[in-house]
């Protein structure tokens, strides 16, 4: 399973990379969703045992703490996500407001109408 | 007294809320915003003189046992940056009541500045490293938007290049996270230290602590993540860059001390060559680009740039004298810059330009105005008995006790380049003749920018007392034990 995450994430981080490498705005918002989702799924990850059961405590089983997937990354992802959101929805106001006043979301034509 | 700890946060929130429910009544807003703005300052004024005696006191938000849960943690490194942070915040505050117009969108202004002075004091006053991340981002979304004010072009670019610099750095802020909690399984700071301890620098915990330098460095716009600074700082509202420069780099040197004194002490001696490297870059950068410049809000910016390497590069000479240096430097710079950036836009709403020739002649048109500048310029060029001077000599003091110089040789000789970019910006401003004609500001205005820029004198002038208390804070924050003692026992 390991292997699985493993080339999600850097699949993710590539796609992301790109997309944050072309003109137009909407592709780098895009791209660095992607992002926050790799290094998302990589803390998750950081707290993940291999067969590791869901951290809900369960009264009638007599299981170690060490049996479950530790929940604290996955809390901390949580917050990471929310975050990532307000910062997306920020960036695309802000993508809006550039196409409203200029009619275009590419950045190289928006520089060259600054001269 | 520790119960006093969660307020430099709740404050500003509750705040930030309230004035976003009163929007449409102005003076009531602005009221409430000064107020509470004073009762900030006295809150850090009262943990600052709790902390003094080198005591350190935390607060469990839930009390949950160490090293789970969130905790806040106050030492004399937090004291003094809260008063830091209270102090120029409030001065820029007040200086946007005369600098800003009508009609240009006051109702949000008081709002986003309380919710940044929780990010900023949050990251200040937290002790835990994920809840560190949670604040830097607190503080960066309402500078993304406070960048973006009046939505013209250039501003509009400006927002858009800090927002993506930053969302790279929020990005490998996580990733580091992921890779410090898969091998130590803590973010606790205090826990993580001493786990990095038993540890020992180990290749990837090294790792672990470069990304974390190389996070913090794009908040302190060190060498080579300081590119967003010059248009950060010149193209947007004055007072907001009065705050980046003053302030919220400010955080990022914070972390980077937070780092190499507490959390990452081993990783960061193996670094030492990097840091020291990258410091001296940015001192070499940001001495040479003021060169180039037309514009008085640039030529401060990439000064600021200059002036931050200094602080990194007495950090990264790991002792207690290079961080009683820094820690000098950075409370001086604070006061200064601030000082400056307000003392340009004032200039600049004089004159209406930020082009030195232009203005050349500021000395007959608004004697006043140019008067402030001169002391934060010859302060930044270094002549005694202003503050500037003694940072410097601290410094070179701290680099040559540890043997270093060659480095210091360096910093020493980019000093020379900021005494001539200092005289000749304020050269060209003061005399000379330029075009534009000086109109009059609101006395405000006046007010907080000689209300900053005294801090140059008084720095200068009573430099064995601030001098005394950075020894005492690099004292404290030089010994780690302390901090992880006093955590465990608190507990």
């Amino acid at each position: 399973m390991a292997w699985i995450v493993s080339i999600t994430i850097g699949v993710l981080v590539a796609t992301g990379a790109y997309l944050l490498m072309q003109r137009r705005v909407i592709q780098v918002i895009l791209g660095f969703s992607l992002l926050s989702h790799a290094t998302n799924l990589m803390i998750v990850a950081s707290g993940w045992i291999g067969d590791g059961l869901s951290p809900i405590l369960r009264l009638d089983q007599d299981l170690k703490p060490s049996a479950y997937v530790d929940p604290l990354p996955q809390a901390m992802v949580l917050t990471a996500i929310v975050i990532s959101f307000a910062v997306t929805a920020f960036l695309l106001v802000l993508a809006l407001d550039v196409y409203r006043r200029f009619g275009t979301d590419d950045l190289d034509k928006i520089r060259r109408l600054k001269g | 007294m520790s119960t006093l700890l969660p307020l430099p946060v709740v404050l500003p929130l509750l705040t930030a809320i309230g004035l976003f429910m009163v929007r449409h009544r102005q003076a009531l807003q602005e009221r409430l915003s000064f107020a509470s703005l004073a009762g900030n300052l006295v809150v850090a004024l009262a943990i600052l003189s709790a902390v003094s005696g080198g005591e350190m006191f935390f607060h469990r938000m839930g009390m949950w046992p160490f090293p789970y849960g969130i905790i806040l943690a106050a030492d004399r490194l937090t004291g003094t940056m809260l008063i830091l942070s209270g102090t120029i915040v409030g001065a820029c505050v007040l200086f946007a009541q005369g600098y800003l117009t009508k009609n240009e969108r006051r109702e949000v202004f008081h709002p986003l500045i309380h919710f940044q002075l929780m990010g900023i004091q949050g990251a200040f006053l937290t002790g835990d490293l994920f809840n560190l991340f949670v604040f830097f981002e607190v503080m960066l979304i309402s500078t993304y938007a406070l960048l973006s004010f009046y939505y013209n072009l250039d501003q509009l670019e400006t927002a858009f290049k800090y927002t993506c610099l930053n969302l790279i750095g929020s990005a490998f802020f996580l990733v580091g996270i992921a890779l410090l909690y898969a091998q130590i399984g803590t973010v606790n700071m205090a826990d993580i230290a001493i786990k990095v301890r038993e540890l020992g620098p180990r290749p990837l915990m090294v790792l672990t602590a470069f990304v974390f330098l190389f996070v913090f460095s794009t908040k302190a716009a060190l060498f080579p993540v300081h590119l967003w600074l010059p248009s950060a700082h010149s193209i947007s509202p004055t007072h907001i860059g009065a705050i980046l420069a003053g302030v919220l780099v400010k955080v990022g040197i914070y972390a980077i001390i937070r780092s190499a004194t507490l959390i990452f002490v081993g990783p960061f001696e193996k670094l030492q060559t990097v840091i020291m490297a990258g410091s001296l870059a940015t001192i070499v950068w940001g001495a040479l680009g003021t060169l180039p410049q037309n514009s008085l809000k640039r030529i401060l910016a990439y000064s600021t740039i200059n002036q931050l390497g200094y602080v990194a590069f007495g950090i990264s000479l790991l002792s207690p004298l290079g961080m009683t240096a820094a820690m000098f430097y950075i409370v001086s710079h604070a006061f200064l810059k601030s000082s400056m950036l307000l003392g340009a836009g004032l200039n600049q709403k004089l004159t209406g330009t930020v082009n030195l020739d232009e203005m050349g002649g500021m000395m007959h048109k608004a004697p006043y105005a140019s008067a402030l500048l001169l002391v934060g310029f010859l302060s930044l060029a270094g002549i005694p008995p202003l503050s500037g001077f003694f940072s410097k000599l601290f410094l070179l003091q701290a680099g040559f006790s540890k043997g270093f110089y060659l480095a210091t040789g360096l910093a020493l000789l980019m000093g020379v380049i900021s005494l001539y970019y200092n005289f000749t910006t304020y050269q060209r401003m003061a005399w000379g003749t330029g075009g534009a004609e000086a109109v009059t500001a609101a006395p405000i205005m006046y007010t907080s920018v000689s209300f900053l820029a005294a801090f140059a004198l008084i720095f200068g002038l009573g430099v064995s007392w601030l001098y005394r208390w950075a020894e005492l804070v690099a004292e404290q924050i030089t010994q780690p034990d302390l901090y992880i003692s006093a955590m465990r026992s608190a507990f």
